[in-house]
């Protein structure tokens, strides 16, 4: 089943029937050296960090599917409110924590 | 050599001393879940339709869970190949949970039952200075309704973060569904 | 009416790690080989590019070096000097490199070569030396060493390496790997390869065999050596701490060596003159 996420608080036209409380998905991810090394060349050029966005995309990923995961172990069919948050151990890690409201909608 | 002594001797200690505080930080961790089950974690905005009128009240909770020795040099070396840093998982777990537990347990001691629009935040005690003391700082914060309103805890002292009932919801809001 | 619950989540969603050693010993081997590949390149390049120093680098880089030790012991000095002299034309050794023996008045029981063909005998080795074709076999050993240019291989790896691990340890890297790091350049310094040993050897016992017409006392030293070690208390280390070989192989090698080149074993062996240091 199809776990619907969303950062609204009511999903249009329908009905929230149960709140199953908060769930969360983390993750700490990194590139290896060698994209450090070049990031940090690119430091001197500017422009953007591909490996860097990438390595924000797969653990934003990783952290919502975790998330969903929870979602699912409780019996919803959808988390709510969705929101990130970082939180900073190790320079050179990306460290996304996703959050919500599982809820089980109509 | 003697570096590497030193070094042997940190990671062992660090591994024993770290699993040791590990299972007894989720031991209790796990015993304050159940204990503080009665009081419910929402990230909604609103409190529960018909719920009339409620005594609201900011609760927070806070804590820095440090790495150990052991997991630092694990990390350093995954960091090296890339990937999923696996060692600080726990970290950032064991951060929230305990963050969100001491959340509950002042909702608890205001006689509440439910906290809503909980929010995580983090610090970043350290910086971005690697040389830093390496820990996750997590603070948990929402709004905790108790059925009686009581002194003190009336609608009109509640607080800035965002907290307040009438908050009309954001415009530009996604909406995405995933398999 | 809505409701509203918590319901327990699961263990282990947002904790995957369940086999921490597991995961460090995965890491830790790929870590280590990655280093010793890096290491091993580098090393090579390094060495290998070195070599190729003009010897006038090589005399600018000890010249400072060289003018703090003035020569001492003129006699014992002479007598060495004589010998590596006589020694010389039967080595291949780079054009315009001579080579200077210093006489070192220590107990150590040691002679080493370096960077511009100086070459150093201790006194606690001299002092141990049977006879002249003893001596002439580590004087002919060490010239070995400066004849296919070891000494400059050996700097141009260590700096190579050196270079390299403080280019890691300004990139990424933990003090942890810095410190494997740091230790693993350290052992690669300590001394030439186990095949520049054997080289040295070959080179050194031929010249010995062409200049005094037979191989006798090219294993001497390596007996003086294992009396000295054992005279110390230390038994021989493992061989594969060792960068060495351990003083068995090298005496069968060069045994096979003499067998190859066709030398006589042994013969008339020179004894050393009245004025050298003997032991008390």
């Amino acid at each position: 089943m199809a776990i619907l996420i969303s950062n609204l608080e009511l999903v249009p036209g329908r009905r929230v029937l149960k709140h199953l409380g908060l769930v969360q998905g983390s993750t700490v991810r990194a590139k290896h050296a060698g994209k450090d090394l070049l990031a940090s060349l690119k430091n001197i050029v500017g422009g953007e960090l591909k490996a860097y966005t990438e390595l924000l995309q797969e653990s934003r990923e990783e952290a919502m599917a975790r998330m969903t995961k929870q979602a699912e172990a409780v019996g919803a069919n959808a988390v709510l409110n969705v929101r990130f948050a970082t939180s900073s151990i190790t320079a050179g890690a990306a460290e996304i924590f996703a959050y919500g409201t599982a809820v089980v909608l109509e | 050599m003697k570096d590497l002594v030193v070094f042997g001797i940190l990671f062992v200690v660090g591994y024993f001393a770290g699993r040791w505080n590990e299972r007894r930080h989720y031991a209790s961790i796990h015993q304050r879940e159940d204990a503080l089950s009665g009081v419910l974690v929402f990230s909604n905005r609103f409190p529960p339709a018909g719920a009339g009128r409620v005594g609201t009240k900011l609760v927070t909770g806070s804590a820095v869970i440090s790495e150990d020795y052991f997991k630092g040099v694990v990390a350093s070396l995954q960091n090296l190949f890339g990937g999923r840093i696996r060692s600080y998982e726990s970290l950032l777990d064991r951060a929230r949970r305990e963050a969100v537990l001491r959340m509950k347990q002042e909702a608890k001691d205001l006689g509440a039952s439910m906290i809503i629009n909980v929010k995580f935040q983090t610090f970043a005690i350290g910086g971005r200075n690697p040389n830093a003391v390496r820990g996750v700082e997590m603070l948990a914060y929402g709004t905790a309704l108790s059925a009686a309103p009581r002194a003190g805890t009336a609608l009109s002292d509640a607080p800035k973060a965002g907290t307040a009932l009438s908050a009309a919801p954001k415009a530009g809001t996604a909406l995405t569904s995933r398999a | 009416m809505t409701q509203y619950s918590n319901p327990r989540i699961p263990e282990g969603i947002n904790d995957s790690d369940t086999h921490p050693l597991r995961s460090f010993f995965g890491l830790a081997a790929a870590a280590v080989l990655v280093a010793l590949l890096a290491t091993a390149v580098v090393a090579f390049f390094g060495g290998a590019l070195a070599r190729y120093l003009p010897y006038e680098t090589e005399l600018n880089l000890i010249a400072p070096y060289a003018a703090r030790y003035p020569p001492g012991a003129p006699a014992i000095e002479g007598y060495l000097q004589g010998i590596a002299d006589r020694l010389a034309p039967a080595m291949a050794l780079p054009e315009g490199m001579k080579i200077r023996v210093h006489y070192v008045d220590e107990p150590v029981v040691n002679a080493f070569a370096t960077l511009g063909g100086h070459v150093a005998v201790y006194r606690g080795l001299l002092e141990r030396m049977p006879d002249e074709n003893t001596l002439a076999m580590v004087l002919a050993h060490e010239m070995g060493h400066a004849a296919h240019r070891d000494p400059i291989t050996s700097l141009g790896r260590g700096v190579a390496l050196s270079a390299a691990i403080s280019l890691v340890s300004a990139g990424a890297a933990s003090s942890a790997a810095n410190g494997v790091l740091g230790d693993a350049g350290l052992l690669t310094l300590l001394s030439f390869s186990r095949s520049q040993e054997e080289a040295a050897d070959e080179a050194g016992v031929a010249a010995l065999a062409k200049t005094y017409g037979h191989a006798g006392g090219a294993a001497g030293t390596f007996h003086i050596l294992r009396a000295a070690a054992e005279e110390k208390g230390a038994s021989e280390p493992p061989k594969f701490l060792s960068t060495h070989p351990l003083t068995q192989d090298r005496i069968d090698h060069l045994a096979a060596v003499i067998a190859k080149g066709g030398w006589p074993p042994d013969g008339a062996r020179t004894p050393l003159p009245a004025q050298m240091p003997r032991k008390p």
